[in-house]
């Protein structure tokens, strides 16, 4: 083949222009640190980059979204504690105040006073706060959600947090459940998940009217209820004086806490010893049902604390596989650019040879 | 008998060859590195012979031509090769600038975005009644709107910038256009002689090849030598010494240059459609096929976003009991959703307005915001299939892979012609070595047609000193 002096010149050029195009791009790759600089150098790795980034991202804010319902569960429980501890001091009480061995008109009236600031105390804790929030309030964590009479103004709702991908946990107990007796209503839809979707959402709103309707329907029965429960003691709750917040709290089926207390209260004052006899029984239904509710947190509080030890592996996974796909390998790197220089050193060095001699250059 | 004075005669005119020899010689040399040179060489020949009796006399050589040394057919295929070299670099390079604008390795960029959103209104679930939350919220939407214009705009900037590039080839092309005509002017003049035009020849096939680069063409030499120049189907661009331009109008929407061929009649015939090779097809390509391609997705994506969070969030009520708003502008059509997406202009001043739950009163209902939440892992995209995340990490993936089959190609096409330039160097191309031996050559017989002159003259001398008998 005939060899013309372009051909030579030609080759250096794009030899040299390869090298240098080679040396290029891994001082790029060991300047960032990364196989992966624009989405054409892997696609599929760039995507599985943004996966694995945003998916800890996400897993970040579970994280942070079960510190905070860690948070109110715990301050919760707290209280709930506390309310067990009263209602063990009540039925120490009212189980001294029972007979007559130990005591008389004197020391009731006294038990009375303390059973009182039991009650007052018992309130202060349903109208407890974290932070800004009333814990017992339902969706209404912006107003006390009892009233001095022990009228409830929360509603039943739940707060569901999102604490994975595809977990919900509920960080609230509505107060009515814990201090009125009210059973929890079926849950339209699964506690743990929310509505899939704007249709899915409709539905969940529907659903939840039919709901409240029904209940509605069912005040006549359990004003008969509550109404047998009155009859025990002549303890008064408010009225249901505001329609629909009364109406919600017409179907207790449990203890009444400040009734049960104010019962015991008003039986010391009028010496009924037959009163306080029952009181204990009552205190004892009471009290199951405040630890049932503690036993509700404490479950919850487990599952989040077993959620978030995995969400933490997961986080280190998401991110080893963000790196594993977009880092670059150290040593190969460098091994990488050593030999791409020698490559170009070669080049720059059989340029050299190929550009200068001619037949020129010998002749005189 | 030959004369003393045919044998000067002979000397001076293979002096006269091998001084053109050498001439050639030293034009070789000069254009060694002009681009689109074939090296010439001179035909020598031999003179007629005269009979004198028996003997046939040699009256010496003759330059019959000038000729350069070249394979059509392989300009021809180098032509060719050459278009599609110029439409792949150019799609490379204007793919690579979209690629940028979806480069999520370096910079912020919509999925980062998208899950800030989402994160925001998992924030919010946890703290509905916090006004600080709000805030938070609605200025992650407005973070997430601005990004979404920003990648609209930067596709929208992308094909202005290839407008502009297809407006500076456009002119190129014209000018290239009108050479190539004044070429076939002069080649049809000195050709009708029968003499080959090399130097004007080589230029014109280097033009054509220029030409090729740009627009994909298809070009016939007639018989007298000239090149007809036909553009996308029916755009003659050159024919004889005519040569008719190309011209660039702003389409009916306004947003792109349409190519447009200029008839004598001074008619615009558009050409944008049927241009597809070459730099100009491949920047069309890329502008008005790719571009607009993700521009859709674009606004895809911002519409499903806006609209399902909006149908959502308007189902709530907001902090103070009024019944939900959209928590974005409504977007109207799919097209250009993604171009005038913002927040809720009565959200903006007013963070009460942002959704949470669906009951009044409820301050710390969050059942709205936990649905919103929910949209990111369903898939409300591409008929049920694909998440949000999904969709626009498909966008992601397009542009990758389109970004890197582009360069491949562009290099492996770059290889081809590589060969192929050297092969026609091998041929057409200028060696040192070779025109320095010829120039030795050429030298040495011009010393010894010299010689021979001076021969003839001594032999003159030795006949005039003769003395008289």
């Amino acid at each position: 083949m005939r060899i013309a002096d372009k051909m030579a010149l030609q080759q250096v050029q794009s030899s040299l222009g390869r090298n240098r195009l080679e040396m290029h791009n891994l001082q790029e790759q060991s300047s960032t640190q990364r196989r992966i600089n624009k989405p054409s150098d892997d696609p599929l790795g760039a995507t599985r980059v943004l996966g694995a980034k945003s998916d800890e991202r996400n897993q970040r804010q579970f994280l942070k979204s079960i510190d905070i319902a860690r948070d109110f569960l715990s301050f919760t429980d707290q209280s709930l504690s506390e309310v067990t501890d009263i209602l063990s001091r009540a039925k120490e009480v009212a189980l001294n105040q029972a007979s007559e061995a130990s005591a008389n008109i004197g020391t009731r009236q006294v038990a009375a006073r303390e059973v009182e600031q039991l009650l007052k105390q018992t309130l202060q804790l349903a109208n407890g706060k974290a932070g800004d929030r009333y814990i017992f309030g339902g969706f209404r964590t912006n107003q006390a959600p009892f009233s001095k009479d022990g009228t409830y103004h929360g509603d039943n709702g739940e707060i569901k947090i999102q604490v994975n991908k595809d977990a919900y946990s509920t960080m609230n107990i509505p107060g009515d459940r814990i201090f009125l007796g009210e059973s929890a209503s079926e849950g339209t839809v699964d506690a743990t998940d929310v509505p899939r979707g704007a249709d899915a959402l409709k539905k969940f709103k529907e659903a939840q009217l039919i709901e409240e309707e029904r209940i509605n329907q069912q005040v006549p029965l359990a004003e008969v209820h509550r109404s047998d429960k009155i009859t025990r003691g002549i303890a008064t709750v408010g009225g249901p004086d505001d329609g629909q917040e009364g109406a919600e709290y017409k179907k207790t089926a449990g203890a009444n806490i400040f009734e049960v207390l104010n019962h015991l209260v008003i039986s010391l004052q009028t010496d009924n010893k037959k009163g306080i006899q029952d009181s204990l029984e009552e205190i004892d239904l009471a009290f199951n049902q405040v630890i049932s509710g503690r036993a509700q947190v404490g479950a919850r509080v487990a599952t989040l604390n077993s959620t978030q030890e995995s969400l933490q592996k997961e986080v280190v996974e998401s991110r080893t596989r963000a790196s594993l796909t977009e880092d670059a390998d150290v040593f190969q790197l460098v091994n990488d650019i050593h030999r791409a220089e020698s490559a170009l050193k070669a080049s720059l060095e059989t340029s050299g040879r190929l550009i200068q001699p001619s037949l020129l250059d010998f002749l005189k | 008998m030959s004369k003393i004075s045919l044998l000067i005669d002979t000397g001076k005119r293979a002096m006269m060859n091998n001084q053109t020899a050498l001439q050639t010689v030293g034009h070789n040399i000069a254009n060694k590195s002009t681009e689109g040179y074939s090296r010439q060489r001179v035909e020598l020949q031999a003179n007629v012979p005269f009979s004198v009796g028996r003997l046939q006399i040699g009256t010496g050589s003759r330059a019959s031509q000038v000729t350069r040394i070249n394979n059509p057919y392989l300009e021809k295929q180098i032509q060719k090769e050459t278009s599609n070299s110029g439409f792949m670099d150019a799609r490379a390079e204007a793919l690579a600038s979209v690629e940028q604008i979806y480069n999520e390795q370096v910079n912020k960029g919509l999925s980062q975005n998208m899950s800030e959103f989402f994160n925001a209104f998992r924030e919010l679930a946890n703290t509905p009644e916090s006004i600080a939350t709000r805030t938070f919220v609605r200025d992650a939407g407005q973070i997430l709107a601005s990004d979404f214009q920003r990648v609209n705009s930067n596709l929208v900037g992308a094909q202005q910038d290839l407008n502009m590039q297809i407006k500076t080839h456009v002119v190129e092309i014209n000018q290239m256009v009108k050479e190539i005509a004044n070429l076939n002017e002069k080649i049809a003049a000195v050709e009708m002689q029968g003499i080959p035009d090399n130097d004007e020849r080589d230029r014109r096939d280097l033009l054509l090849k220029k030409l090729n680069e740009k627009i994909d063409i298809t070009c016939s030499e007639s018989d007298n030598g000239q090149v007809t120049i036909v553009a996308g189907r029916n755009a003659i661009l050159v024919s004889g010494f005519t040569a008719l331009e190309l011209d660039t109008h702003p389409s009916a929407n306004g947003d792109i240059l349409d190519v447009v061929f200029k008839t004598t009649a001074g008619e615009a015939v558009p050409l944008t459609k049927t241009i597809t090779g070459g730099k100009l097809g491949a920047l069309i390509e890329v502008r008005d096929k790719t571009i607009e391609e993700f521009k859709e997705r674009v606004d895809t994506l911002a519409h499903t976003l806006t609209s399902e969070v909006n149908r959502v969030h308007s189902q709530g009520v907001d902090l103070v009991g009024r019944p939900g708003l959209g928590f974005f502008e409504d977007p109207k059509d799919v097209k250009g959703a993604a171009a005038t997406m913002s927040v809720n202009a009565a959200l903006k001043k007013d963070v009460n307005r942002v959704v949470t739950g669906i009951k009044e009163k409820g301050v710390a209902d969050n059942t709205v915001a936990n649905v919103i939440t929910k949209l990111q892992s369903l898939p409300i995209l591409n008929d049920g299939t694909a998440t949000l995340d999904d969709y626009y990490r498909a966008s992601i993936s397009q542009v990758g892979v389109l970004a890197a089959r582009a360069k491949n190609e562009s290099e492996s096409q770059k290889n081809i012609l590589t060969q192929l330039s050297n092969l026609r160097e091998s041929i057409s191309g200028v060696s040192l070595d070779e025109e320095a031996t010829k120039m030795i050559e050429f030298q040495r017989s011009f010393d010894a047609s010299a010689r021979i002159v001076r021969t003839a003259d001594e032999m003159f001398n030795t006949i005039l000193g003769l003395k008289p008998m």
